[in-house]
């Protein structure tokens, strides 16, 4: 088994978030999700708001990660991402409240839209790991 | 009698400000570390960043990122960091003197200078000698976040889109190791270093660009997939380099000062402990004469009855 894993590194500007093997990862990609093995081409490929899925290591196998890069190469890959949460780090009443705020905010133009759309993608997806 | 009473008073006073200089000297010394850990841990995102960056240009087929290209017109942009906080020695003083510097030499060419401080103490000075600040922060505090950083840089960022700044220089205090500080200067826009990497393989030079760039990446002749394109994921990858090299700036300068603050700090506790030692010799000296003058006064006394 021990030739299936490979290195998956989380890093934020502030610290590295999470360091360890894995044998599958699924990466929140912009356009969305990619699934990852031993063995992957090389790829550079910028993150949308998502959740990171890692198989086989013992730590938090989940991960939120807001909008980032994520590099595969040479049977690493290494997710840069500003915001990174472990589920143990999500305050869940807080989310909650930012949701409501969100859907109650009046969005006219195109630009308010787009923040509160985001804004409420952000915290379906904090919940999801909650 | 008077001096004596005086000379304690002193001492004490003394002794209480070498209390606190110690106290703010180890407080200095625990928040370095802190500061180090954190310019440290910015390292391994950064040079990932940069890797990235690199690899995202040799392969974009063309640049026309706003970032990248010389602004013609639009004013010079100083960032001057500054802490919020004095008991840091000459901390200050030596970034605001190249500062001060630097704006004359700007303005001796001709050129507007927009000026954008953080932190109080650097507020304060330019405020004093009546220059105008186009942008002051003094919210950020000895551990710098992410989060305020970035938006610091966007705002720049979006002014030298709209070609309003030609250039931005960063004025900080350089951190080259604990024992050494310098106050610098850094060019954060127009990104620079890009180009030629970039430029090379542009006017045909590819291979020679190639082999170049080879041993840093090591994956210079594999394809990498790109999601988008590169030159898309140039156009998020290059904002965030710029955030990322102004947050490793503040991190920087932040353990720069509590080392400033922790030598200053140091001098102080060593020179109120020689004031003491001064003040001992001449409280002694005082009680010494008083002593000898009441002696002096009893012989006498006894010599006249007798």
């Amino acid at each position: 088994m021990a030739d299936k894993t490979f290195t998956c590194t989380v890093l934020t500007p502030e610290r590295t978030v999470l360091d360890a093997e894995v044998t599958s990862a699924t990466i929140p990609a912009h356009d969305g999700e990619i699934g990852i093995l031993r063995g992957r081409a090389p790829l550079l490929c910028r993150l949308g708001i998502g959740i990171l899925k890692l198989e086989g290591c013992p730590d938090p196998t989940r991960l939120y990660v807001d909008s980032g890069f994520a590099e595969v190469a040479n049977n690493k890959i290494t997710i840069l991402t500003e915001h990174a949460l472990k589920p143990g780090e999500i305050d869940a009443t807080k989310v909650h409240s930012d949701l409501q705020e969100a859907q109650n905010r009046t969005a006219s133009t195109q630009e308010e839209q787009d923040k509160r759309r985001n804004d409420m993608a952000r915290c379906k997806k904090k919940l999801e790991l909650v | 009698m008077a001096n004596r009473r005086e000379l304690v008073k002193r001492r004490k006073s003394v002794r209480n400000i070498r209390k606190i200089t110690r106290t703010m000297q180890l407080i200095a010394t625990a928040r370095f570390q802190h500061a180090m850990n954190q310019a440290t841990a910015t390292k391994p995102y950064a040079s990932t960043l940069a890797n990235m960056v690199a690899a995202a240009s040799r392969s974009a087929t063309q640049l026309d990122q706003p970032l990248l290209k010389t602004n013609e017109s639009g004013s010079a942009a100083l960032l001057v960091l500054t802490s919020n906080r004095g008991f840091c020695g000459g901390y200050n003083g030596n970034i605001l003197r190249l500062a001060m510097e630097t704006l004359q030499e700007k303005r001796a060419a001709d050129m507007d200078v927009n000026l954008n401080v953080v932190g109080k103490k650097g507020i304060a000075y330019l405020r004093f000698l009546g220059e105008t600040i186009d942008m002051k922060d003094d919210s950020v505090e000895e551990q710098p976040r992410f989060a305020q950083v970035s938006a610091i840089a966007d705002d720049l960022m979006a002014a030298y889109r709209e070609e309003k700044i030609a250039t931005l220089d960063v004025c900080y205090m350089q951190f080259i190791s604990a024992g050494i500080q310098k106050p610098a200067m850094m060019r954060l826009l127009p990104i620079s270093g890009i180009k030629q990497a970039t430029g090379d393989s542009d006017d045909g030079d590819s291979d020679n660009a190639g082999t170049e760039n080879a041993p840093q990446s090591g994956e210079a002749n594999t394809t990498i997939d790109f999601s988008p394109e590169p030159a898309e994921l140039l156009d998020e990858l290059l904002p965030a380099s710029v955030r990322m090299r102004l947050f490793q700036c503040f991190t920087e300068a932040a353990a720069s000062e509590q080392v400033a603050r922790m030598v200053a700090m140091k001098a102080a506790t060593d020179a109120a402990g020689d004031m003491i030692r001064l003040l001992t010799q001449k409280y002694n000296r005082a009680r010494q004469t008083a002593i000898t003058m009441e002696l002096l006064d009893i012989i006498g006394g006894v010599a006249a009855i007798s």
